[in-house]
């Protein structure tokens, strides 16, 4: 069904890259009146072919280009190429060098989920929330400024650690943000989640059995807002998350009013742990040499996967001597949420729905096309 | 039970009922890798599956020795309730590639093998849907190939770099 | 929710200070350690390549100088080569500046940086060892 075909009493509908609700992805629907029969993704709008690239370029290269691979949430992206390559070549970071990225990356994750809320107050019509998150985006994204020197594109988790060290007086500013951020948490609660019209129109919206989820692969908040507990910071910890105490936060109803609940009370677990982890940043070195990272092993293959915002991020490396890798492969989580889960959800609902069931499986199409 | 228990009881299971198709079989921290042949290699997965609970199919990847002139196929696969893993690994010739298809074990798999069909050119008998996914009207070779050069393909469609 | 909440919140907010600024008449105040746009010091140059190899976009390139530009003490740079930078093609990773062995090599402040011809986005090494305005 890739043409358009007039099949009377079908018609097909493009939910196409040049719409307000939709962001560099195309679906083509048919539909019968206001009813969706069935739902057909292409995607490929921001395919670069990451994967080849990486072929080219040795480890501290690729450090530095691969958090274009999730814009929204880029220290998970650097986070695990950067552990897949320590473990290849099988030299840990220091300690403190591994406080300070998974105090980054905490960070990194509230300002994921708080885009999202933008995002979704946009498509859902109520305008405010956009407004707000956005404003409150700018805390996050000034400690971003001062502590790695990029806004948005950070490069700073390399194999062997971090590239710079915190400046002084920063952990006063990361607390303060902390107690900002939850002090509005109360607003987003006001406004968004008891507000009877967004209620309406996400409660009972884009139900997802725990079976059928995990049977297309559907991985994170999607997954554990149908009552699966499967989070890959408390079931398999790397770096100092077994240092931090947090909850698992699921839900049991499946909809989509579930998966934003439960993102915006990750929000407060993350704000915790980023309290517990700042008072115990230890001293000493925060980068390994690194001349051990330069040359890689003439057998080597390392597999690990990380919890980034969206789900489970998998990183495989083979390696055959020389500088550059053999073969990196990289597992978007929105890959299987996009193109397997929302045909899935989206047939014989109607169409005035599709945007909810879309936008609350938070999908990325940078996460998807690689 | 710990879940080093879970793994050798995985593996125990595996070289009892597949004792001539599975080979090179180890652990390493929670993870099982394993070869296995590509003529049992869908009862392999099933069994997987259904009798000791690998339900999370995480993804399929394919890797070009082109030296060797094979492709190589890893299934990496999760048990929640255990929480091990498990990577496949599957060796098929580089000439005549295909491989039987697992999208009626897990749905999920259709797309990962539909995304591993255009770029390598391998083809998963049975797959319902193995229509191009990112590319448009593309001639060349499967572009992830080894012997396809990104470089000299940009320098022949854009000009001089 | 009780009736009055809306009007809590709107009270709340008509006396709290906007968090928008009015660009480009105000800005954010600058941050030591921003990764804009590179200085090159020209004296200080010796042409190793270093910062050729590190790059991953292959921004830089090592050309000769112009006939005009005297520098005061050339001898240092044995080949005779310095970088011209392709501002296009860079991603503001700063893997050049960590990468130079004499410390020839800086990041500005200088985010602003957009021209109009598209040959002024090629950047001889006179240009780029002076600041944006």
């Amino acid at each position: 069904m890739r043409e358009i075909t007039m099949d009377f009493p079908f018609m097909p509908l493009p939910f196409g890259p040049q719409h307000p609700a939709s962001a560099h992805f195309h679906a083509l629907m048919k539909l019968e009146g206001e009813k969706v029969i069935e739902l057909r993704p292409s995607p490929g709008y921001l395919h670069r072919g990451f994967e080849k690239l990486m072929e080219y370029r040795n480890p501290e290269q690729n450090a530095a280009l691969v958090d274009r691979l999730c814009i929204p949430d880029p220290f998970p992206n650097e986070l695990a190429h950067a552990i897949v390559v320590e473990r290849v070549v099988g030299v840990e970071a220091p300690e403190r060098g591994q406080y300070l990225r998974v105090i980054m990356t905490e960070l990194g994750r509230i300002l994921s989920h708080i885009t999202q809320f933008g995002v979704l107050g946009m498509v859902l019509g109520i305008e405010t929330i956009t407004k707000i998150a956005w404003g409150d985006r700018e805390k996050i994204i000034r400690i971003n400024e001062i502590v790695t020197g990029g806004r948005l594109y950070p490069c700073y988790i390399t194999p062997g650690g971090v590239r710079r060290d915190f400046p002084k007086g920063i952990e006063k500013q990361i607390l303060e943000a902390m107690d900002y951020m939850e002090d509005r948490l109360k607003l987003y609660d006001d406004l968004f989640f008891e507000n009877s019209t967004i209620a309406a129109r996400m409660r009972n919206v884009g139900v997802l059995e725990a079976r059928d989820a995990i049977a297309l692969g559907a991985t994170g908040p999607n997954l554990r807002a149908s009552g699966v507990n499967f989070d890959l910071r408390k079931d398999e910890p790397y770096d100092v998350y077994g240092d931090a105490d947090f909850k698992v936060i699921t839900a049991s109803d499946g909809d989509a009013y579930s998966r934003t609940l439960c993102r915006r009370r990750e929000i407060a677990e993350s704000i915790s742990i980023v309290r517990q982890l700042v008072g115990k940043i230890p001293g000493g070195e925060f980068r390994a040499d690194k001349k051990l990272y330069r040359k890689l092993p003439e057998e080597g293959e390392a597999h690990f996967c990380c919890e980034a915002a969206r789900g489970e991020l998998g990183f495989h490396m083979i390696t055959r001597g020389g500088t550059t890798p053999y073969r990196v492969k990289v597992r978007g989580p929105t890959f299987s949420h996009t193109l397997a889960v929302f045909p899935f959800l989206a047939r014989g609902v109607q169409i005035s729905d599709i945007p909810a069931i879309y936008w609350s499986l938070d999908s990325v199409p940078a996460d998807m096309d690689r | 039970m710990t879940y080093s228990d879970y793994a050798k009881d995985t593996m125990s299971f595996l070289t009892g009922n597949f004792t001539s198709s599975v080979n090179e079989m180890g652990l390493k921290g929670n993870t099982i890798t394993l070869k296995a042949n590509q003529e049992h290699i869908h009862d392999i997965l099933h069994a997987l599956k259904v009798q000791q609970g690998f339900n999370h199919l995480s993804d399929v990847t394919c890797v070009d020795y082109i030296d060797e002139s094979e492709f190589e196929v890893i299934y990496h696969l999760r048990s929640h309730a255990a929480k091990i893993r498990c990577n496949v690994k599957v060796r098929i010739p580089r000439e005549s590639a295909h491989i039987a298809t697992i999208s009626d074990i897990w749905p999920g798999a259709q797309v990962h093998e539909r995304e591993n069909h255009e770029l390598f050119g391998i083809v998963f008998k049975g797959n319902p849907d193995l229509s191009p996914l990112f590319l448009e009207d593309w001639e060349e070779i499967p572009p992830f190939r080894k012997d396809f050069d990104t470089r000299e393909y940009v320098k022949k469609e854009l000009g001089e770099f | 929710m009780s009736v009055w909440k809306p009007f809590k919140v709107v009270m709340k907010n008509l006396f709290q200070k906007p968090m928008t600024l009015q660009f480009p008449y105000e800005k954010n105040e600058p941050v030591d350690g921003f990764r804009g746009r590179l200085l090159l010091d020209l004296e200080k140059c010796i042409g190793c390549g270093s910062c050729v190899r590190a790059c991953p976009n292959r921004a830089l390139t090592l050309v000769e100088l112009s006939q005009e530009t005297k520098l005061e003490n050339p001898g240092k740079n044995k080949k005779g080569v310095y970088p011209k930078f392709y501002q296009s093609r860079c991603g503001y990773c700063a893997l050049c500046v960590e990468s130079c062995p004499v410390d020839a090599l800086h990041t500005t402040q200088a985010a602003m940086i957009s021209v109009m011809d598209k040959s002024e986005v090629i950047y001889s090494p006179e240009r780029l060892s002076q600041p944006e305005k």
